[in-house]
Order: C-alpha cells, then sequence, then structure tokens
C-alpha cells in the first residue's frame, strides 16, 4: 500500500508518456547490439576483415528462419567495423535486396551506382544493361589484389537472386571471388535452408560452401549458461525496463527528447522486476515461447502490451500482457462466423453435417439447401424464406472463403451444382454457435446433434 | 552545340550507409573533363604486371594502335582493345564531338556527362579505385600463406593435366602449321580445370604471337544473339551503327571478316551452352564459321555436358568437316588432388602445416564426390582457417586433423562424383562414342557409382517404377548403411543426380521441390547393368533387393 502511493506522487501524466515513447523505441527499433551467435558473429567479422585487410576474395551464406537476427547480425558487424578507420576508408559496400533488385539489369544498376564508378553521373547509370555488366566486370577484373578496394556485396533474400535469367548475376559475382581480381566478399543472406540446391552446378562449384545457420533460441555460445527460456525472462526485463542512472541515457541512446527522470525509473524497474517473478506472467511467457521462439513475434506482443499505458493507465498489470496474447491466440474464422446471420449460420451448420455425413466429400447448393429446408420444416419457429435469398447467403458464405471451390473458378457448371469443399472443422463451427448471441435454441441444438 | 549551360537535374536519393554520406559525386566539377581530379575517382595510370587471369585478352598487335593517349597504361581489360581503334565513327549517328576545350566557356557540351560515357568508351580505361597497400598482419604469416598458395587463382602449373595440355596443343600446332580451320569442344564437370588450361596455352608466346586471341565468357551476353557484336568489338572492327544493330547484320560483318585476309584466329567461348536460342540458330552459325572458305579460325568451345554437340547439335554430325573435336576433362582423381594441394603447399613452403593423411583423407572425400578442385581448395583452406582460429601449434597432429577435418567436410556440402566407368559405357552404347571404358572407368567418383546402381535396383526388381529423387535417395542410404560408407544428405545427392546427368545418363524432370523430381535413365539399362556388374560391389548391390 505503502509503495501504491509512492507511485502514484511519482508518477506525472508527462513521465508516462515520455515511458511509454521510450519502450517503444527500445522494443520496436532493435539495437545494432547482437546478443548470441557469438560463433557465427566471429566467423564473419573474421571474413570481413581478411577481405580488406589482406585481399582475399570470399564468399558465404547466412542461412536461418525469419526472425532469427540475421540482418541485425550482418548491421551490428558492420557498425563495428565502421569504427575501424582502415576498414571505413578502404572498404565499399554493396547492398543488394532480391524483392527490390527483381532482376539482373536493376541488380547491376544499383551496384554501379552503390560503387561510384565511372559510367555513374550524380545517382544516374548510363548504358545498357550489357555495357554495365562488361564494364563493372571489367572494372572489377583490371583490379588486383594490391591497389584497388575491396568491395563487399550484401544480397538480402539470396534465393530470389538465384531465380534470375542463368544466375548470371551469381555466377559472375562468384567467379570474380574464385580468380586473383579485386578482392570481393559476397554474403548472402536467406531463410532457405535448400538454397544450395537452387544454384546451378557452375554456380555451386565457384560458391565457396561457406554456409552459416543462425537457428532463433540458440544461446548455446553466450557467456552464462542458461536455459533458452531464462534467456527469454531476462530479454524481457531488459526490454520493458528504462534507464536509472544518469548517464545511461547518453552512452546508450541518443534519444534526445526522451528525458527521463532516473528516480522515477528506478521506481519502474523495480515495479518490472516484481513482474517477473510472477507466476501467471511466467506462465503466460512460456506458453506464448512455445508457439515461437522467434524474438520478432515476442517484440510485437510487447508493443501491444506498451501501447496501453496512457494517463489514465499507469501501470502495466498482468491483466495488460494477458489481453495483448490473446490477439495472438485467438481463432479469427470463429470470429467471423460470430458475425454471420442466423441464415447463414443455419447454412454452416447445414454443411457441417453435410461434410460429416459423408465423410468430407464436396457438396454443391442443392444438397445443402435441402438439409436446410427438412430442417426448417421440421421447426415451426424456424422461418422459412425463399430459394433466392439463401442462395445469396450461399454466396456470402463462399466470398467469405468457408468454401473452396473443388474444380477452377472458371468452370461452366450452374452455379447451384458447383461442388464445393467446406474449410471449417466441426469443433471451430460448435464454437461459434456456443459464442453467437441471440441463437434460437433449435438452431443450437440442432448444431450439436448428429443426424 | 549551344553555350547553354546544361545541368542535369537528377534526383538524388541517398541509400543510408553505415558510414553517413556517400562522397558527394554531384558536386564534383566536369568542367575539365580530360584531366580529372585523381582523388577518389579516377586514377589516370596503372603500371600493371600481367597477371595470369582468365579473362584478360591480349592486345592485338594487327590492329594499329592509333593515337592512343600518352599514358602507356598496360591493363589489358577488353575494354582496351576497343580504346585502341579510336574513331570519330563510335558515336553511331551523332556528329563527333569537339574536342577543343576553351578554357573562357567551362560549360559547352564536353562538360555534359553523355561526354564522360563517350570518353569512357574512347579514352580511358576502366579502374577501380585505389587503395592503400596491403596491411601486414604479424604472427600469422605462414598461416596467411598457405590460404594465399590454396586460393583458386591459377597457379604456373597445372599437375594432372599435363595430357590434355599436350592434347590442345598438338591440336592447335597441326592447325597453326597448315593454316586450316578447327573447331574443339572442351566438356568436363565445374572445377576440373577447363578454363584454366586454355587460359594457360594463349598466354604461351608461341601462341600469343601467331594467334589472335578473342575469349569471350558466354555468361555475360545477355542474349544469345548479342555473342556477335562483342565478337566484333573484340576483333577491333569499327561498332555497328544503332539503325543496324540486328543480329543478322552483325553476323554478316564478321563472316565478311573472316573471309577475307587476315590473320590466324583463336575464338574461345567460355560456357557455350548459354547461347542456346530458338532453333539453336546461333550455335550452329558459331560452329558454321571455320567451314568458311579461308576462315583461318580455330573455334573452342567450353561447358559442363558431355554430349552438348550431340544433344543440341544433331545437325552438325551431317557434315564431317563441321563435327567438333571432342575432348573431355574427367573429374579430378583422389592422387590428383593430393598433387595439387602438396605441390601448392610446398611452393609456399608451408607444407608442414598438412599431414600426410590429412590431405589423402580430404582429396578422398572430395575425389569421391565430384572431383571439383575448386571444393578441394576450398575445404583445405577452411581447415586453414579453423586451425589459425583455434591457434594450434604449427604442425597439425593426424588425431587433431581428423577431429578438424571431419566436421568441417560433413558441414561442406559434398560433392557427386561420376563413375566414368559406366557413363563410358553408356556413351559407346548410344554414340558409338570415341572413349573407352576401361581407359575411363577409374575417374567416375564412387558416389555417383553408387547412385546408379540404386537406381538399376529399383528399375530392376522394384514394383514401382517411376522414380523420384526422394524415393531414389532412401534406397541409397540404405544401400551405404549396409555397406558402412558415408551417405550424402539430401541437397548434396540431388546436385550428385544433376551432375550424372551433364553425362546424358539421366534425365531429371524438374517438380518444384527437388525431392519430387523424376529420374529418367536415358541410357540403355542393360548396358549400364553391363558396365556395372564388372565390379564386384557393384554387382552385390544391383541384386539385393533387401535394401528396397
Amino acid at each position: 500500500m505503502n509503495k501504491k502511493k509512492n507511485m502514484a506522487i511519482d508518477f506525472q501524466d508527462n513521465m508516462i508518456l515520455l515511458t511509454r515513447k521510450y519502450l517503444k523505441r527500445k522494443i520496436m527499433c532493435p539495437e545494432t547490439k547482437f546478443r548470441h551467435h557469438v560463433k557465427e558473429r566471429m566467423h564473419i567479422l573474421e571474413l570481413l576483415k581478411r577481405t580488406v585487410d589482406m585481399g582475399e576474395s570470399n564468399s558465404a551464406l547466412l542461412i536461418g528462419p525469419r526472425g532469427s537476427g540475421k540482418t541485425t547480425l550482418i548491421n551490428s558487424i558492420l557498425k563495428e567495423l565502421s569504427y575501424v578507420k582502415s576498414f571505413k576508408e578502404n572498404a565499399l559496400i554493396v547492398n543488394l535486396h532480391g524483392l527490390v533488385h527483381t532482376d539482373d539489369r536493376l541488380a547491376l544498376k544499383d551496384a554501379t551506382r552503390q560503387m561510384q564508378l565511372e559510367n555513374v553521373v550524380g545517382d544516374k547509370v548510363f548504358g545498357s544493361f550489357a555495357e554495365n555488366l562488361t564494364f563493372l566486370l571489367d572494372c572489377l577484373k583490371s583490379g588486383d589484389k594490391k591497389h584497388s578496394k575491396p568491395v563487399v556485396f550484401i544480397l538480402d533474400e539470396f534465393d530470389l537472386f538465384c531465380q534470375h535469367h542463368n544466375q548470371t548475376l551469381l555466377y559472375n559475382l562468384f567467379d570474380i571471388a574464385q580468380s586473383a581480381q579485386a578482392p570481393i566478399c559476397v554474403i548472402g543472406m536467406t531463410c532457405r535452408l535448400d538454397v544450395i540446391e537452387l544454384l546451378e552446378k557452375r554456380v555451386k562449384s565457384r560458391f565457396s560452401h561457406r554456409q552459416i545457420f543462425l537457428f532463433p533460441g540458440d544461446i548455446s555460445s553466450s557467456e552464462q549458461p542458461t536455459s533458452a527460456f531464462d534467456d527469454r525472462l531476462k530479454l524481457f526485463q531488459h526490454l520493458l525496463s528504462l534507464p536509472d542512472d544518469e548517464n545511461v541515457n547518453r552512452i546508450e541512446y541518443q534519444y534526445e527528447d526522451c528525458t527521463i527522470d532516473p528516480q522515477f525509473g528506478s521506481v519502474w524497474n523495480e515495479y518490472i522486476k516484481g513482474l517477473v517473478s510472477n507466476t501467471t506472467m511466467v506462465n503466460l511467457l512460456k506458453r506464448l515461447y512455445q508457439i515461437d521462439v522467434s524474438e520478432r513475434s515476442f517484440r510485437n506482443f510487447l508493443a501491444i502490451a506498451v501501447s496501453t499505458l496512457s494517463e489514465k493507465h499507469q501501470r502495466l498489470d498482468v491483466n495488460d500482457f494477458v489481453e495483448a496474447s490473446k490477439m495472438f491466440s485467438q481463432d479469427d474464422k470463429v470470429l467471423m462466423l460470430e458475425g454471420l446471420s442466423v441464415l447463414e449460420m443455419c447454412l454452416i451448420i447445414s454443411m457441417k453435417h453435410e461434410t460429416e455425413i459423408y465423410d468430407g466429400e464436396p457438396f454443391n447448393f442443392e444438397a445443402i439447401y435441402n438439409r436446410y429446408i427438412k430442417f426448417a420444416n421440421q421447426n415451426s419457429s424456424i422461418q422459412t424464406v425463399q430459394r433466392p435469398v439463401i442462395m445469396k447467403a450461399f454466396e456470402h458464405i463462399k466470398n467469405l472463403e468457408f468454401l473452396l471451390p473443388v474444380s477452377g473458378m472458371n468452370s461452366k457448371v450452374e452455379k447451384e451444382y458447383q461442388y464445393y469443399k467446406f474449410v471449417l472443422t466441426s469443433q471451430q463451427v460448435v464454437e461459434a454457435v456456443k459464442n453467437y448471441s441471440g441463437l434460437p435454441t433449435e438452431i443450437s441444438q440442432w448444431a450439436v446433434t448428429n443426424m | 552545340m549551344t553555350g547553354v549551360q546544361m545541368t542535369i537535374p537528377f534526383k538524388v536519393t541517398k541509400k543510408c550507409s553505415f558510414y553517413g554520406t556517400k562522397n558527394n559525386v554531384m558536386k564534383e566539377d566536369f568542367s575539365n573533363a580530360t584531366a580529372r581530379d585523381s582523388s577518389h575517382k579516377y586514377t589516370p595510370s596503372v603500371k600493371k604486371i600481367i597477371t595470369l587471369s582468365s579473362s584478360e585478352s591480349d592486345s592485338d598487335s594487327d590492329v594499329e594502335n592509333t593515337k592512343v593517349s600518352d599514358n602507356a597504361i598496360n591493363v589489358k581489360t577488353p575494354q582496351r582493345t576497343q580504346n585502341s581503334t579510336e574513331s570519330d565513327e563510335d558515336h553511331g549517328s551523332t556528329p563527333p564531338k569537339q574536342r577543343r576545350i576553351d578554357k573562357s566557356f567551362p560549360l559547352t557540351s564536353p562538360t555534359t556527362p553523355s561526354t564522360l560515357f563517350d570518353k569512357l568508351n574512347l579514352e580511358s580505361s576502366p579502374t577501380k579505385e585505389e587503395k592503400l597497400t596491403p596491411k601486414r598482419l604479424f604472427g600469422t604469416e605462414r598461416y596467411r600463406n598457405a590460404r594465399k598458395a590454396l586460393h583458386s587463382s591459377i597457379p604456373d602449373t597445372l599437375p594432372g593435366r599435363e595430357n590434355e595440355l599436350q592434347k590442345l596443343e598438338e591440336f592447335m600446332e597441326e592447325h597453326l602449321k597448315n593454316e586450316t580451320s578447327g573447331s574443339l569442344y572442351v566438356s568436363g564437370p565445374p572445377g576440373t580445370g577447363k578454363t584454366a588450361c586454355l587460359s594457360k596455352l594463349i598466354l604461351k608466346t608461341e601462341f600469343k604471337s601467331k594467334f589472335k586471341v578473342i575469349y569471350v565468357n558466354c555468361t555475360t551476353m545477355k542474349s544469345a544473339a548479342t555473342i556477335y557484336a562483342k565478337i566484333i568489338q573484340k576483333l577491333g572492327l569499327p561498332p555497328i551503327l544503332a539503325e543496324r544493330k540486328s543480329g543478322k547484320y552483325s553476323k554478316g560483318v564478321i563472316e565478311k571478316y573472316l573471309s577475307s585476309n587476315h590473320k590466324m584466329l583463336l575464338l574461345i567461348l567460355d560456357e557455350i551452352d548459354q547461347l542456346e536460342s530458338k532453333k539453336q540458330s546461333v550455335l550452329y552459325s558459331v560452329f558454321e564459321w571455320p567451314s568458311i572458305h579461308n576462315s583461318k579460325l580455330i573455334l573452342v568451345g567450353i561447358a559442363n555436358a558431355l554430349d552438348l554437340t550431340d544433344r543440341i547439335l544433331p545437325r552438325l554430325q551431317a557434315r564431317c568437316e563441321l563435327k567438333p573435336k571432342l575432348m573431355h576433362f574427367s573429374p579430378y582423381t583422389k592422387q590428383e588432388i593430393c598433387n595439387i594441394i602438396s605441390e601448392r603447399l610446398s611452393e609456399a613452403n608451408v607444407s608442414d602445416l598438412f599431414t600426410k593423411t590429412a590431405i589423402q583423407m580430404l582429396s578422398g572425400k572430395v575425389a569421391a564426390i565430384s572431383g571439383d578442385i575448386r571444393r578441394a581448395l576450398d575445404i583445405s583452406r577452411r581447415v586453414i582457417e579453423l586451425a589459425e582460429s583455434h591457434k594450434l601449434a604449427q604442425v597439425l597432429q593426424p588425431t587433431n586433423n581428423n577431429e578438424i577435418n571431419l566436421p568441417k567436410k560433413q558441414q561442406s556440402a559434398v560433392d557427386q562424383p561420376v563413375d566414368l566407368k559406366e557413363v563410358i559405357t553408356v556413351l559407346n552404347g548410344i554414340y558409338g562414342g570415341s572413349q573407352n571404358i576401361e581407359k575411363e572407368e577409374s575417374t567416375f567418383p564412387l558416389q555417383q557409382k553408387l547412385l546408379l546402381c540404386s537406381l538399376l535396383l529399383i528399375l530392376n526388381k522394384g514394383r514401382n517404377k517411376d522414380v523420384t529423387v526422394g524415393k531414389l535417395h532412401e534406397v541409397y542410404k540404405k544401400v551405404c548403411k549396409k555397406r558402412n560408407i558415408h551417405a550424402v544428405d539430401g541437397s548434396e545427392f540431388y546436385s550428385l543426380c544433376s551432375l550424372i546427368e551433364t553425362r546424358g545418363i539421366l534425365k531429371l524432370t524438374r517438380k518444384k521441390a527437388a525431392r519430387l523430381t523424376k529420374i529418367n535413365l536415358e541410357w540403355d539399362q542393360e548396358e549400364l547393368d553391363a558396365a556395372l556388374q564388372d565390379r564386384n560391389m557393384m554387382a552385390e548391390i544391383i541384386n539385393d533387393i533387401t535394401c528396397l
């Protein structure tokens, strides 16, 4: 109680808004401070250093599932190297992205621009594709280990570069890396584990087969050995804590517009520490961790929870986190079902019965219509409506994609006789019926009885 | 030309780089375009020793070097050959630009970027930005030397390829002596030294003086027809005007040149299978050039597929004089890889970094899978790196070696070898081939033999005759397990299949997922059977129903 009073005094409205701003920044913009995978990081760092210092050419692939921190790893390495004078002055970095540079022509133009070659004036590149390619290659070939600047090519979404025509760009890059020409280092990032299979054999032979795998939740290389989940708890605490030291602000983040009173910060941090030891909280985090180990989804979850802070709501309770986690675990199909009309609900139930009885065989409108009419005739309370109205309801269900046509969309069959598959499970239908407010009793009974 | 100032309003989109902003080239002053500022963009001359790099063509001595600018640049890039013919017709239909720069009018046409771009083709040879000499590091000198020695740049000697070199040399000399034309098709899996052999050959002095050499790597072509323009450019002929830039016209220009009086010409087309086009018209016309009267052209095509000339160019068989001579580079054997690695290490005086057994082990593994020397060198370089990072003693103990090599090798995808024996048999069965199985038998890698045996086992004894890669892999794994051989994993297995495909034994019908790719046997099943049945182990596998 005593503490609560204290908090109330210390909490100023302005302070809460600042806190929210600070925390959201911290959560949504991962700092280029890399946390685990020390070995992998060292490997790439060494590669780049050797390329720049000794003029060796190398190629490597960085492979890991989405959200495992591949880009963060590269960024943190480049940031560290940018403080090294020799690297900063000598290395040229060319960033290419498979989603942006969808063919070799675009990729080449951009590479030429980033290397500031001589056919670049301002930001415009002159010449056709073939000219650019030969020019770029001549530039790289006329260089040698002694005199030319090393170039670091970073290819994001590497698997998309494999779909280019003849893999021309990849072939040429790897070929230069293999021969005694200007030192280049090619680093590809991808989330496909079978990316090597996409390469043509001649490209594959030129690639050095350095594959570096990143798996999230692998913290074997961290300083003190802990379980993976404990690490997640630590991250939780770290992301939600405020700077409680005068100097932290200046050292770690240059947020001039986010100065938080250190006294307030320490009170807040105490409170967050209490949260971590709360069993409900821990269980919730565990459940989330079992669903998804990647850090990105965890950060999204925290961002939703932090967004609830406001002048009226000055503290993060366990409840807020529970609410936020519901967003990640609710079934959207059931929610959609709850928004249907009673007639549409009846049709859905008919479909459920139809698929149960005939064991997943596809059905058409006629079958569903007959089943519904049979039910409506037995129960006086259900109004019978005309056939076109029911057809309309059926079409509406089809547009919500609860039904999938068995043959293609453009089949010549009349729409009443077109065959469909039902994509909901009967469990989802039953749950939706349970949650539906104001559904007549006969209908809800009809849903659970098996004909 | 007007004297109006031409400003170029480009939208500058600055990419966020890690070093803040880039050198702002926009601010550069182009008013003095001939003597450019050499601080960070361009250095007028680089005295460069000619390195043995496969891609550098030689300057042609039969073309007169007209007024080349006085800086004697020795950079022999392909661009140079064009530079040496400085003609004002280069600009297509535009009138020649005025070269006179008047200091009082610094803003006339020579300052526009387009002139800069024209100059690029005329006077300046592309040189990259210079940097300081590489740093010397202490301590790790020996490791670095070893790494340098094992890099895949082309060495002075090519151990294990003496026969091929001799054959190539004889072929060239014969044609040179009689001044006749000929064509040669060199095939082999990637990493068997095809390009290295040829580039070594053309650097030989006696050929250098007598030939005009043109080397084109066809992967740099955007489409097949652009090859003509490239060859014209390399021949040093005047470029085609823009309005007549069709493949047909440029082809005519080349053929006209070939029938005229000229020096002996050696045309090397690397990765020639990139030139596949509709009805193979480009490839056919290229292969028909040597038959032009008085053409004095030696054509050398390089590609991976052994049967390219038979598969996509069947019409060449009809006329004897067009039939290219075939030459195959087989994958390196264990002994050859051993020799190459040891030789490179001893040249760098670091041969004690590797024990004999380590090299044996490494080369055995690579030879059993693909015989790709690039892979062997890559793996060995990585072993060195690892040793360096572990700060091991100078000499690796054999026990340590196993610890180092084994995990490394399992990490690096190991390649598929092709068993020459079956391959050659099959080749003989299909093409009435020129090669003998007995001679080539030993060069077909073990894992590829196993793969073919597993395939035959399914085809002979299995019930289901349509084979997918996934299914074959399961059978193959059982076969390997039974015989205590290390089985390669799925993705490597897939690339083994595609390597065998280049020999023409298999045909893969690609699906989106690699595992579902269907495998069809192209060769006569009984022929292949007979070829494999000679060897005890293979015969056992083919008849081993338990693995199905």
